[in-house]
């Protein structure tokens, strides 16, 4: 349902993989995979808030860059967030040009029978930022699962506009 | 703030692999999910309405109800052995018209993700809201009547079983619980005959299995079947003589199907139900003097329902949702009444649920609607109901 079938029920969620086998597993070429850590301010947050059209409720983030030598192979974010009581956790992963390529779900601290599945999460390949990224446009609600399908659209939509507002952003300049 | 950064990701999911191992099928379950520590977890919802039915040919007193007030408790022992429970305070008091009930009380081992097992106080898995019945999941103030006395919501049975997951688009549960019990059945239908696990009679199990498959996003089709005895061995005092009641074997087929599309949700169901030995139940009861005592060979209801969310329209991204929707249900529990008996008119409806419903966010709803019932005896009357509903 959740929407939610057993509702809160006991925490039946589960780990599935570590970040780094979830980071190996989306760029298999790569010989090297960095970690940035951006800290927003002010101005960049409200604008990754406008665009990502959702709230935002941490200034830090970390992206991931993936390379062969010189070639860039893309961008990872670990979007960690609240879908009803518990977390989850997703890898989303853009193109070097900024369209995502994949999410997939590293941890879901609901119930099982709230998780998205892998045909429902394919829906985002391929997307970028714009209007219709949002649910009951074009990306379907999951049966049952309202707040599970809410919280992954805003994931990618947040993380999608982090691109814009510091990946693509040269003058954006990361921690390390 | 980096270390913050670090752990924040840490508490979801595990930097590394080395902790990770897998364990019964969870996917490579880690070990490390004792991390997020938290055995117990506890949730709930509440549901009350205004029920205004001073209108119409047959006006009748209006009501206000905290119908449910719930809690759930669950605790997880690790991470392939859980327990769930439903707590129900229904009608506010004891002291009134209330009562509490251990609505679902589940221990589940999880081994694979396509096979599991459940011990308990078990939801009977049949149509759309007997296991999903939290009230911003269902269009209208009241449940939809096909699933009050066709399926009889909520419907718990001490039982077990296994369930699971087929792949991404198949999943089923197979129970055997306890069954019905005849001497409740009415001529408004078999609700009364659920026995919930209080001291209930075993005599007569039964066997349910439910099977959903969702060809594509967005889509599900589902059907389920249950069948028992439900005579449980008892027997019936009729003027000081004991009359062994039958058998009464129940079957019930159900079939449903909820399509998505943008704002749009549609959603079906149809149920019937076969009752054997309907003649001699009804004979027995027309003879102990019951109130209901026709009991139909044959009962089925459906019902159609469709809803579309006006806010993706205006407000892309918002959480908010505003739902017209319309449901049709067609019942009747007096279909095929034994020979020489007559069929209570009063239990074959027709209803219109023409409604709204508002969320300002996804665990929380404000619902107006307009019932109007048109049983065949023309006693039922029409009402306008409005209701709120959390879920936690």
């Amino acid at each position: 349902m959740l929407c939610l079938a057993l509702a809160a029920g006991a925490a039946s969620g589960a780990v599935f993989r570590s970040q780094e086998d979830a980071l190996r597993d989306a760029f298999p070429d790569a010989d090297r995979i960095e970690a940035h850590r951006y800290v927003l301010d002010e101005a960049q947050a409200s604008q990754l808030r406008a665009l990502a059209e959702t709230d935002l409720d941490r200034k830090l983030w970390t992206v991931h860059t993936a390379h062969k030598g010189d070639e860039l192979l893309g961008y990872a974010v670990l979007d960690v967030r609240t879908v009803r009581t518990f977390q989850e956790a997703l890898l989303i992963v853009l193109t070097p040009d900024g369209a995502v390529r994949s999410v997939r779900v590293l941890a879901f601290h609901e119930p099982l029978e709230y998780q998205p599945s892998e045909r429902w999460l394919g829906l985002f390949g391929g997307r970028r930022l714009g209007p219709e990224l949002h649910l009951k446009r074009d990306i379907r609600q999951i049966a049952g699962a309202t707040l599970s399908s809410q919280s992954v659209t805003r994931a990618v939509r947040t993380t999608l506009a982090l691109y814009q507002v510091v990946i693509r952003d040269p003058g954006a300049v990361a921690l390390d | 703030m980096d270390e913050v950064e670090k752990l924040r990701a840490q508490v979801a999911a595990p930097e590394e692999a080395t902790a990770l191992e897998s364990k019964y099928g969870l996917g490579p379950a880690a070990s490390k999910i004792y991390s997020i520590g938290r055995g117990v977890s506890i949730g709930g919802y509440v549901e009350g309405r205004y029920a205004f039915r001073d209108l119409g040919d047959s006006p009748d007193d209006n009501q206000v109800d905290l119908h449910r007030e719930v809690l759930y408790v669950g605790y997880k022992f690790n991470d392939w052995i859980t327990w769930n429970s439903e707590i129900e305070f229904e009608h506010a008091s004891t002291e009134q018209n209330g009562s509490v009930t251990v609505e679902f009380s589940a221990l589940d081992f999880f081994f694979t993700p396509a096979f599991n097992a459940r011990l308990g106080v078990l939801l009977v898995p049949m149509g759309f809201t007997n296991e999903v019945h939290e009230p911003p999941f269902y269009y209208s103030t009241f449940r939809p009547e096909v699933e009050r006395l066709i399926l009889p919501s909520t419907w718990s049975e001490y039982g077990g079983g296994f369930f699971g997951r087929i792949g991404e688009s198949l999943s089923y549960r197979v129970y055997l619980v306890g069954g019905l019990n005849a001497q409740g059945y009415e001529s408004s239908g078999i609700r009364e005959g659920r026995q919930g696990a209080s001291e209930a009679l075993a005599n007569d199990l039964a066997v349910v299995a439910r099977l959903e498959w969702e060809p594509l996003e967005g889509l599900s089709l589902g059907t389920s079947y249950y069948n028992g005895g439900a005579g449980q061995d008892q027997s019936l005092d009729i003027g000081g003589t004991e009359f062994d009641m039958p058998r009464a074997e129940t079957t019930i087929f159900e079939l449903h199907s909820s399509y998505r599309w943008q704002g749009l949700t549609a959603r079906a169901l149809f149920a019937k139900t076969h009752i054997a030995d309907a003649g001699e139940l009804s004979t027995l009861f027309t003879a102990a003097g019951n109130e209901q005592p026709v009991i139909a060979r044959r009962q089925w209801g459906a019902y159609g329902e469709i809803a579309y969310d006006v806010i993706p329209l205006l407000f892309a991204g918002s959480e908010m949702s505003l739902e017209p929707f319309f449901r049709f249900e067609y019942l009747d529990t007096q279909s095929h009444v034994p020979r020489g008996f007559v069929a209570d008119r009063m239990w074959k409806q027709r209803i219109y649920v023409p409604g709204i419903q508002f969320k300002p966010i996804p665990n929380v709803v404000l619902k107006l609607d307009y019932r109007n019932v048109d049983d065949f005896a023309g006693e039922a009357g029409d009402q306008i109901d409005f209701g709120f509903g959390l879920v936690f």
